[in-house]
């Protein structure tokens, strides 16, 4: 018989399906803001944040929920290949096929979006950034700079980034979306939230104010480590629910887990 | 699956870890607590021993001073000896016979090396190799029993009584018994004292009246232990 703990590890798996979108108040305001921006016409918005404060998850829901609307476009593994990347920028502004043994004209393409400017409205969203070379990104910009097609660009908060972003994007974007890390209220409300989603109550209750402040305290409210401290914890509580099946402790999950959890994840070294 | 067992292991030592320090602060809060719940008891100790230290450092003194003086009091026949030895032998005790040929002069730079020599002079070895232990208790006993002359201490009383039984004075231990249960009558050593001075007297049946009289007063289990062995006649 399966534990009862498994569906709700499985609930902590991370990963930016829209299904896991959890609607907290400060998620929403980024959502609210980033739509406005959309409207605005500005050239490029930039996600800022540092990792796991759900950039990609805020980008994949903008996606979901305006693809039948408008013109977007979610890019989420860069293509660090200079080729094969405007290859699909290609496909996405005319809508056709290049045969791979060709390479885009780029001088071709800005013509192109040029004669398009007021036609159309291409929205594309371009994921982990920093991971695109300086050369792509000038490209980007010369792109954006016909107004036809409007980049929102993800990018890691480092200080690495934080140049990148300055050097490139400093005088082009006029509008940037700061997602943080949550605060205690928030970190409670996104575990309750992900579990009584998927109807897992008896857990979610027994989740007491001082189990999330110590998840907040090795976590500091980043959601992704949050999803990696609840995935390992209730896989400890699965191993003890498996072990003792007819003492049906009701006690499994506790501090003592979170701190075991905490241990096998390094944010306690004993 | 990783190895649950083992993380469980390395949780108990991070517990561990983190107690240790708060432990440390909980046993010295609890040592602090017994501290002032016990100061009392730890203050009467702690005077306790310091005057007993006095006490014996008074006694020494004055039992310095006593020899000080029997030695000066033997000076004059140990120097006879030494003039004897003087005339028989050459130059065995040339050292320890000089002074008594200064002591003779009016020099008063030779009275002096006199003194200082006098105290060197063995004769307090070869008087302190003739006197017992007890000799010496005796003379303490004597400086005390000035002492109390002098301050009327109970403590002294006390002391005397159980010096002079320690002599098997008996008679002296009486009397000092009564003298110090006359300053402090609660004193149960003062009762024990003086019933077996009696007992030791001969009177055991005095002695046995005494424990009687004082335990129906008082409960003590010392008292009672040498009731009984007088009764015994284990005493």
């Amino acid at each position: 018989m399966e534990s009862r703990y498994n569906p709700a590890k499985n609930v902590f798996i991370d990963s930016i399906e829209i299904d896991d979108y959890i609607a907290l108040d400060s998620s929403v305001a980024s959502y609210k803001q980033l739509l406005h921006s959309i409207e605005k016409p500005l050239k490029m918005i930039l996600v800022f944040g540092r990792p796991g404060t759900g950039k990609s998850i805020l980008l994949n829901y903008l996606y979901e929920n305006l693809k039948y609307q408008k013109d977007i476009h979610y890019f989420a593994t860069p293509t660090t290949n200079e080729k094969e990347f405007f290859h699909k920028i290609f496909k996405v502004i005319t809508k056709k096929d290049l045969p791979s043994n060709t390479r885009v004209n780029f001088s071709t393409l800005v013509d192109y979006c040029r004669d398009i400017h007021g036609k159309r409205e291409i929205i594309i969203l371009l994921d982990e950034a920093q991971m695109y070379s300086p050369e792509m990104m000038e490209r980007i910009r010369l792109l954006s700079d016909t107004r036809s097609v409007k980049f929102i660009i993800a990018l890691h908060k480092t200080d690495k980034e934080d140049l990148i972003a300055k050097e490139h994007f400093q005088s082009r974007i006029w509008e940037v979306v700061e997602l943080n890390n949550g605060t205690i209220e928030d970190i409670k409300n996104y575990i309750h939230k992900k579990l009584l989603k998927k109807n897992i109550f008896e857990i979610a209750n027994a989740i007491k104010n001082n189990h999330v402040s110590l998840i907040y305290k090795f976590t500091k409210g980043n959601y992704r480590e949050t999803n990696k401290l609840l995935f390992t914890v209730f896989e400890i509580c699965e191993y003890y629910d498996n072990k003792n099946k007819d003492s049906n402790d009701e006690t499994i999950f506790s501090k003592k887990i979170i701190e075991m959890a905490s241990i096998k994840l390094g944010f306690i070294n004993v | 699956m990783y190895d649950v067992e083992a993380l469980e292991k390395e949780w108990k030592k991070y517990k561990r870890k983190k107690l240790l320090p708060w432990s440390s602060v909980i046993i010295f809060l609890i040592l602090i607590a017994a501290y002032i719940n016990n100061r009392e008891i730890i203050s009467q100790k702690i005077s306790n021993y310091f005057q007993e230290k006095n006490k014996q450092y008074l006694v020494s003194k004055e039992q310095n001073k006593t020899t000080n003086t029997v030695q000066k009091s033997v000076t004059v026949p140990q120097v006879t000896v030494n003039l004897i030895n003087e005339s028989n032998s050459t130059n065995s005790t040339t050292k320890s016979y000089k002074p008594m040929q200064i002591e003779l002069s009016d020099d008063p730079n030779a009275e002096k090396e006199h003194e200082r020599k006098y105290l060197e002079i063995i004769v307090t070895d070869k008087m302190s190799k003739s006197n017992n232990n007890s000799n010496e208790e005796l003379e303490t006993l004597e400086v005390v029993e000035k002492r109390y002359n002098q301050d009327n201490n109970y403590e002294d009383a006390l002391y005397l009584a159980q010096g002079y039984y320690k002599q098997e004075a008996y008679k002296k231990a009486q009397k000092w018994a009564l003298i110090s249960n006359n300053l402090n009558n609660s004193s149960e050593e003062s009762w024990l004292i003086f019933a077996k001075s009696k007992a030791k007297l001969g009177d055991y049946r005095a002695g046995e009246k005494i424990l009687e009289a004082y335990l129906k007063e008082n409960s003590s289990a010392k008292a009672e232990k040498l009731l009984k062995m007088m009764e015994s006649g284990n005493f």
